[in-house]
């Protein structure tokens, strides 16, 4: 099935020209029809930098250094920025991290969801609201609440308000950067269910951002697993839940409170993810690896298929000299 | 929003009164009323009989209250100078300030907020930064400095405007005299309008500029952004209005320094208003006209504080009573 988008060699970088970090390096992923792809990874793995790269989005001194984001067939990265201003809302749907701050607070969520709307489909006023409405049961948001402000309802509703004025045009692809963070547990699950149906419902795709391995489990049809600004392993979600290729995977598995409420130790992973500037050369895991060797100093591994995923490490490597 | 301003008009009641005992105080207790009448050749029994006439006799509250009555019937006293009611004197100046605020108000407010919003949305323009510099010293150059700075250019150098007086007026109605309807009124208002609404002016300009900026940064205008609202209405509905918020509130609260400095401005130009006539009065001790003036300057700054309020309410929804229905959810 041919990607709706295809994200190439995507790399960031920070910085004036004295010290410039790279903060994304060569990220490559694709995302095909109907499709959600789970990006995970600790805090400061640089989720939301992709997030934001994608669409355009990145704040000074933060920059896209290279790379291809092709969208339909169009590559967005080389566009104008007007022309990148019709895609966002339109073709691209975003949801950020903070998002319960998403909504104006000095207008009512119909008033923001009819001015989304009208901006990108040529409806008049009352079609305009008939649509928000449409959309507002759509994301089971109360429709008497229409005319509420933001600050009259809780943090679930209004991320009910945010899924629903970012997919009201309705863009071919969604980007929810931790819709769910400042939810509480049950809720948060009901959410990424509740985007998980939409998705499906109206044949779009997802980029699903979070740090929580175990929601993105429920949603996403296949995993990406960042660290230190490089994607380290990426495969089917029941691949990489059940059999984890990548020891940062396998942490961060271990390292989850479950859903359900079985009694399990959680292990955390020993150590803290490197600073931008601190990464060590070759594999940038090698820090806190249990598995470390001698190539993992020398030389960066890069993704290669390993059991039922890929993953980018030398452990899966067919020609090296394992340590036994 | 009607029952609001109900409540705020009640809340400001209890501040006239504290504004009406001091004027009072200022009224019976700073010179001696009957001597001043009187003169210094009396009798005691025509003193006694002022006296009792002016109810100076009586307990405190009770003249506290007889004065408040007084001012309610626009009975503010006969002043020492001219002779005549308060009441006509103030009623005669109070168009020419009035006047002279409301334009003042109009040169600061229109210009500055454009100012203020293309200052933060280019920052490093040569414009902006000329904005910045010429707001900077309007905030802190000293009112009568600047107009007499600009009586030196305009009038002096130039000879545009008049450099004093109101120019020619014209009777509207029974109570107003207006000089916005002659050409000599109207050049003659620039100079001192300006002067007045210098320091407000750069004081909006800088406030809008910051608060813009602030707006500019907050999470729902980047996500506005993602959701591809064109730049127009990015600013026109979602920036400027939640920038515009605290400017009211500073803005609102700028006029009563309007009317502050007036004194000054009046000074400088000569303006035939409230203001000059108070400095007669500090002048010629006419205690009357003063505490007048008090209660007066006191009824404006209470007035503007609750049009502030009203503005506010408008603007904030969060500062409204959620309709029925709005505050139960799941
Ligand atoms: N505009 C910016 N300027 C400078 N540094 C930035 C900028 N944006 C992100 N960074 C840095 O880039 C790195 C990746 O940040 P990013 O926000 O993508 O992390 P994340 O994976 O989304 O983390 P979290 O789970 O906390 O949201 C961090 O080290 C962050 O400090
Ligand atoms: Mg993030």
């Amino acid at each position: 099935m041919p990607s709706l988008i295809e994200v190439k060699d995507l790399s960031v970088e920070i910085g004036a020209k004295q010290a410039v970090l790279l903060a994304l390096d060569r990220i490559s992923f694709a995302i095909a029809h109907g499709e959600v792809l789970g990006l995970v990874g600790e805090s400061g793995a640089g989720k939301s930098l992709t997030a934001a790269a994608i669409i355009r989005m990145l704040e000074a001194p933060a920059r896209i250094a290279g790379g291809q984001v092709v969208l339909n067939g169009v590559r967005i990265d080389s566009i104008s920025d007007n022309e990148m201003k019709r895609v966002r809302g339109r073709q691209i749907g975003t949801i950020f991290q903070n998002s319960l701050d998403a909504l104006d607070p000095l207008y009512t969520v119909g008033q923001q969801l009819v001015e989304t709307i009208r901006c990108h489909l040529p409806l008049s006023a009352s079609q305009a609201r008939k649509r928000a409405m449409e959309w507002l049961r759509e994301v089971e948001f109360p429709e008497q609440r229409f005319y509420a402000y933001p600050h009259e309802l809780s943090g679930g509703m209004r991320q009910r308000a945010a899924i629903a004025l970012a997919l009201c045009a309705e863009p071919y692809l969604l980007i929810a950067d931790e819709p769910t963070t400042a939810l509480d547990l049950p809720v948060q699950a009901q959410m990424v269910g509740l985007l998980k149906r939409l998705v499906q419902h109206k044949k779009m795709a997802a980029l699903l951002v979070t740090h929580n391995l175990g929601l993105v489990a429920l949603a996403a049809d296949r995993i990406a697993v960042m660290y230190a600004g490089r994607i380290v392993e990426m495969g089917p979600t029941r691949a990489v839940v059940q059999r984890p290729a990548h020891p940062y995977t396998m942490g961060l598995l271990e390292s989850i409170p479950p859903l359900s409420y079985r009694v399990r130790r959680l292990r955390q992973i020993a150590g803290t993810m490197p600073r931008l500037g601190a990464i060590p050369p070759g594999c940038p895991f090698s820090s806190r690896c249990n598995h470390v060797f001698a190539r993992c100093h020398r030389a960066r591994p890069e993704l290669m298929t390993a059991q039922m995923t890929q993953a980018a490490c030398w452990l899966h490597a067919e020609s090296t000299c394992k340590p036994t | 929003m009607l029952a609001f301003a109900f409540s705020r008009a009640l809340q400001a009641i209890p501040v006239v009164l504290v504004v009406g005992l001091i004027a009072f105080a200022l009224f019976a207790y700073v010179g001696d009323p009957v001597l001043i009448m009187l003169g210094q050749e009396h009798t005691e029994a025509q003193r006694k009989l002022l006296v009792e006439q002016l109810g100076l006799d009586q307990p405190f509250y009770v003249q506290y209250v007889r004065y408040i009555w007084a001012v309610l019937h626009g009975q503010l006293g006969i002043s020492y100078s001219f002779g005549r009611p308060v009441a006509q004197l103030i009623a005669g100046r109070l168009p020419a300030t009035l006047e002279l605020a409301s334009v003042a108000a109009v040169f600061a407010v229109i210009p500055a907020i454009p100012l203020g919003l293309f200052s933060a949305i280019r920052p490093r323009n040569l414009l902006s930064r000329g904005i910045l510099l010429v707001s900077l010293l309007g905030v802190s150059a000293p009112t009568f400095m600047i107009g007499l700075l600009l009586i030196l250019g305009f009038s002096v150098a130039l000879g545009w405007f008049p450099s004093f007086g109101r120019g020619q007026v014209v009777q509207v109605g029974r109570w107003w005299t207006t000089g916005l309807l002659t050409g000599s009124g109207l050049r003659a208002i620039v100079l001192p309008a300006l002067t007045l609404g210098s320091v407000q002016m750069s004081f909006i300009v800088r406030l809008m500029r910051a608060e813009i900026i602030r707006a500019l940064q907050a999470d729902y205008i980047r996500f506005a952004r993602a959701r591809g609202l064109p730049e127009r209405s990015l600013y026109c509905v979602h920036v400027c209005r939640n920038a515009l918020l605290p400017v009211v509130t500073a803005a609102g609260l700028q006029l009563g320094n309007v009317l502050a400095f007036s004194v000054v401005t009046e000074t400088v130009f000569q303006w035939p208003g409230l203001g000059l006539l108070f400095i007669s009065a500090v002048r010629g001790a006419d205690i009357p006209v003063m505490s007048a003036y008090l209660m007066l300057a006191g009824l404006g700054f209470v007035a503007i504080n609750l049009s502030v309020d009203l503005a506010y309410h408008a603007i904030d929804p969060r500062l409204r009573i959620p309709h029925l229905g709005a505050s139960s959810e799941s």
